[in-house]
């Protein structure tokens, strides 16, 4: 039995609504069927699964907000041939930031890598700047509770607990003992992790107590508050919960700051010149409509796109002190949401697309990143990514990285300058394409080796459409 | 009047009083009814005021006074037979169980019985193994019949004068340890009809269920229980069929938990019968198992001090209680 | 004129269903459109998309100067009927 869970779209999401179910229980489906549509700060997203079986119970309700990670919907994988008891592997945690014991918060702009969806523990913290502070804290609160859940501990839940818990979108696996008898999980513990839930959610520090409201007996001994593995949370400035544009930003600022962190950034630029490139495409734009019309970052996008199929350095992915290049290029483009915050969107396989096809494709990714209908794959899996001001930005751009991507290009505004063409001064119109690529994986020469190409096939824009 | 009080035996004698004064086809037979006055003195002075022709002295013969009785019903009257106790209806089953009880269904629906058993039964008064029996569960047990357990002044009061407009043999079940309870004496709005449980209690923490003599006992504990901030919800039965099990259902679907007290054995109880009920009908509902406080299984003794430890006490409902809710502590 | 008002508003809804939350209000109309409302290129070609669609003028590509603000654009469009 596999758990679903609610996937990070990327690192300024720490919580989904998943606004509705597109599957039922009891249903087959098959990898990359649709399975719900998750609404995030950045719009409705579309999620889908990747292997084939049998929804087997969802977890979560219609309008349920939860965080990165929490049980949405468990999954009969057709290789299984009986229901097993789930596991309790802490891969996931029900609603409540849990403790972590290695880096592998991925937080990324453009979210982790998709190839494993479920192995990694998406715990996003409210706010990344103090993870290491309590990784610590962290440590040794586990240490100390000594509450490690055996995986095929049998767990005793009643009826009705169980029962509330699914009303709430609470994963009742997630408690490892419950205060019914040997150790059963009853309706208070459920109601209890609730307040909970609640309460750490509005960053308080206070520690937990459960609601007396229901409290059937005070026996001889006080019932001890219920520890729910709750990470006594940072000094909170504020009481209240953070906006999603604060927390896009704090997750945003974290990951950037990983970023820098991590990555030894060297940075290269080229100004290319686009006169042939922009006579081309006004030729094949003339009598075209104006949605049919190419940009000319459609053909920068597919000339980069193209470029990198020689430039395995500069296309992959670096985890755990390891680069693993990719074969195809996912070419992450970054979009910038009108009510602000940043969603990259891959276009898959874009090193196979021409301009005229990554045109529709950035127009459609665009309108669905802005209005909902994202997909999840669509998020999730950028080789690269190309950051692009648009003709209104600035002259050049130097990005920063993505982790676990290890390169990133930047797209100045079109401008025209005078140039040297051919020994003459002609008026030209240049853009400036930077380059930030990881020192660990590539080297200067190689950089410029790559800029070089894409200049060079930017000079013979036909081939590119 | 209001004000005074009544014992469920004077509420019975002026129950049979009332249904024979307005209907001269009910009559009251069994042994000892007439010049003794009743086993249980619920007859006391009615022989005076009705005569030997309605208050009959029947031979010590279950098995043909039942008969009679059932005879009498199908001949158009309205009887009242009173079996001493419960321990002695097993020497009249046949009668109940194959003619009673069948008669309407092998007439073609042809033939009515309208009659109404009484019965004295369960334990408390050290009348030892043969004559201290529970037998409620047989009889609800059987399509055909109904079968009531008043456990309060206002329904002894009440109940029998709807038993006898039934036009089906209702069974009367009477707790031994019933009769000398008394209470304000009660109105017909104490009484609302024949066939429903009644909530005797509310609470929020556990349904705890009962019926017959065993209704003072679960109220006693449930006063016990609130002491320790334990809410409890008694609901008294009265009719053990047909069973109320709306009003048993909504109950646990509030509190969560079960708990049946029963005076029979645990084997085959009513109790049983209400767990399972309980089981497939409130499974979603429910926060902890059903469970049931039951006689032990053996032969009800004659000691005092045995036939308390066999039979439920209100010292085993609290504790029974106190497992269910009790929140273990989690090292 | 009742053409071009027609026009300036028929302009405004159309910006709107592509920047619903822009003050369209208080827009210059002889400020650069797309500095002002902070449109991209791929918002400003589904608006001259949507212009097209409703008045069956098409802005071409070479003519884009001439359509850089709002007054700008209902001009060209007006001359165009």
């Amino acid at each position: 039995m596999k758990i679903l869970t609610m996937p990070s779209f990327g690192s300024d999401m720490a919580t989904g609504t998943l606004a509705q179910w597109h599957v039922k229980e009891g249903e087959s489906v098959s990898k990359g069927d649709i399975i719900a549509s998750i609404d995030t700060m950045k719009g409705l997203i579309d999620m889908e699964v990747f292997d084939n079986g049998t929804i087997d119970s969802l977890l979560a309700g219609e309008g349920e907000e939860l965080d990165i990670g929490a049980p949405i919907a468990q999954l009969r994988l057709l290789s299984e041939n009986t229901v097993s008891t789930s596991n309790i592997e802490k891969q996931s945690v029900v609603n409540i930031p849990s403790t972590e014991t290695e880096t592998e918060t991925d937080i990324d702009i453009d979210a982790t890598a998709a190839a494993d969806i479920d192995a990694k523990a998406n715990n996003v913290s409210q706010s990344k700047q103090e993870a290491d502070t309590k990784k610590e804290e962290a440590r040794t609160e586990l240490s100390q509770q000594s509450q490690v859940t055996q995986p095929n501990k049998q767990l005793l839940v009643s009826p009705v607990a169980r029962k509330r818990a699914l009303e709430l979108g609470l994963d009742w696996r997630q408690l490892d003992h419950g205060h019914g008898p040997a150790g059963a999980i009853i309706l208070q513990d459920i109601e209890t992790a609730e307040n909970t839930r609640v309460q750490s959610s509005s960053q308080s520090e206070k520690s937990i107590q459960p609601e007396k409201s229901h409290q059937p007996i005070k026996s001889h001994q006080p019932i001890k508050s219920l520890q729910l593995k709750t990470v006594s949370q940072p000094k909170a400035i504020k009481e209240t919960k953070p906006t999603p544009a604060e927390m896009m930003r704090q997750a945003i600022s974290a990951n950037v700051s990983r970023s820098k962190r991590e990555i030894p950034h060297y940075y290269l630029q080229l100004d290319v010149v686009l006169n042939k490139a922009l006579d081309c495409l006004s030729i094949h734009n003339a009598d075209l409509p104006p949605s049919k019309r190419v940009l000319v970052n459609a053909l920068v996008y597919c000339a980069i796109a193209r470029s990198l199929t020689t430039f395995p350095a500069f296309n992959g992915f670096y985890n755990d002190g390891q680069y693993h290049a990719s074969d195809e290029v996912h070419l992450g483009n970054a979009i910038s949401l009108r009510t602000g915050g940043l969603i990259v969107a891959s276009i898959h396989n874009a090193h196979r697309l021409g301009a005229i096809e990554l045109m529709d494709k950035i127009t459609d990714q665009v309108t669905r990143a802005r209005e909902g209908g994202l997909r999840m794959s669509e998020v999730q899996d950028a080789t690269v990514t190309v950051s692009n001001l648009g003709d209104r930005g600035s002259d050049s751009i130097q990005s920063i990285i993505f982790p676990p991507q290890v390169a990133i290009f930047g797209i100045g505004k079109p401008r025209k300058m005078p140039w040297i063409i051919d020994d003459e001064i002609v008026g030209a119109t240049i853009v400036n394409i930077s380059l930030a690529a990881d020192h660990r994986v590539s080297d200067g020469h190689s950089g410029a080796r790559l800029l070089n190409k894409i200049n060079k096939l930017l000079q013979t824009p036909e081939k590119l459409l | 009047m209001r004000n005074q009080s009544l014992t469920y035996r004077e509420a019975l004698r002026i129950a049979i009083e009332e249904a024979m004064n307005a209907d001269e086809r009910v009559v009251l037979l069994g042994e000892d009814v007439g010049n003794y006055g009743g086993c249980y003195a619920v007859s006391k002075g009615l022989s005076e005021t009705f005569g030997a022709n309605r208050i009959i002295d029947t031979p010590l013969s279950e098995s043909g006074f039942v008969g009679a009785g059932i005879g009498a019903a199908i001949g158009g009257m309205r009887p009242i037979v009173e079996i001493m106790t419960v321990n002695f209806s097993l020497l009249a089953l046949d009668q109940i169980v194959n003619n009673a009880a069948t008669i309407r269904h092998m007439s073609g629906n042809q033939v009515s019985i309208p009659l109404v058993i009484r019965m004295a039964t369960g334990a408390g008064k050290q009348l030892a193994a043969q004559h201290s029996h529970s037998f409620e569960n047989w009889y609800a047990h059987v399509p055909g019949i109904k079968v009531l357990a008043p456990a309060t002044v206002a329904d002894a009061r009440y109940m029998l004068g709807m038993a006898l407009k039934d036009p089906n043999p209702v069974m009367f079940f009477e707790h031994v340890m019933l009769y000398n309870e008394s209470a304000t004496t009660p109105v017909p709005e104490d009484c609302p009809d024949m066939c429903s449980a009644l909530v005797r209690r509310t609470g929020t923490d556990i349904s705890l269920v009962t019926y017959g003599g065993s209704l003072p006992k679960a109220l006693e504990a449930a006063r016990q229980l609130a002491k320790q901030d334990v809410s409890v919800e008694v609901i008294d039965l009265r009719s053990l069929r047909p069973l109320d099990t709306d009003t048993l259902f909504r109950s646990v679907e509030k509190t969560h938990r079960l708990l049946v007290v029963d005076e029979g054995w645990r084997t085959g109880s009513l109790a049983g019968e209400l767990c399972a009920l309980v089981a497939e009908n409130c499974f979603w509902s429910l926060d902890a198992p059903p469970i049931r406080v039951c006689s032990e299984e053996v032969p009800i003794p004659y000691p005092k001090h045995l036939e308390d430890a066999v039979t439920p006490q209100v010292a085993k409902i609290v504790e029974a209680v106190m497992g269910l809710v009790k929140q273990e502590i989690v090292p | 004129m009742n053409n071009k008002l027609a026009l300036q508003t028929l302009i405004c809804r159309l910006i709107l269903d592509i920047a619903p939350e822009v003050d369209i209000e208080s827009l210059d109309p002889n400020e650069e459109l797309r500095e002002e409302l902070d449109l991209d290129s791929i918002d400003f070609m589904k608006l001259l998309e949507a212009v097209s669609l409703e008045t069956s003028i098409t802005i071409s590509e070479s003519d884009y100067d001439q359509v850089q603000s709002l007054q700008s654009m209902v001009s060209y469009i007006e001359n165009r009927t």
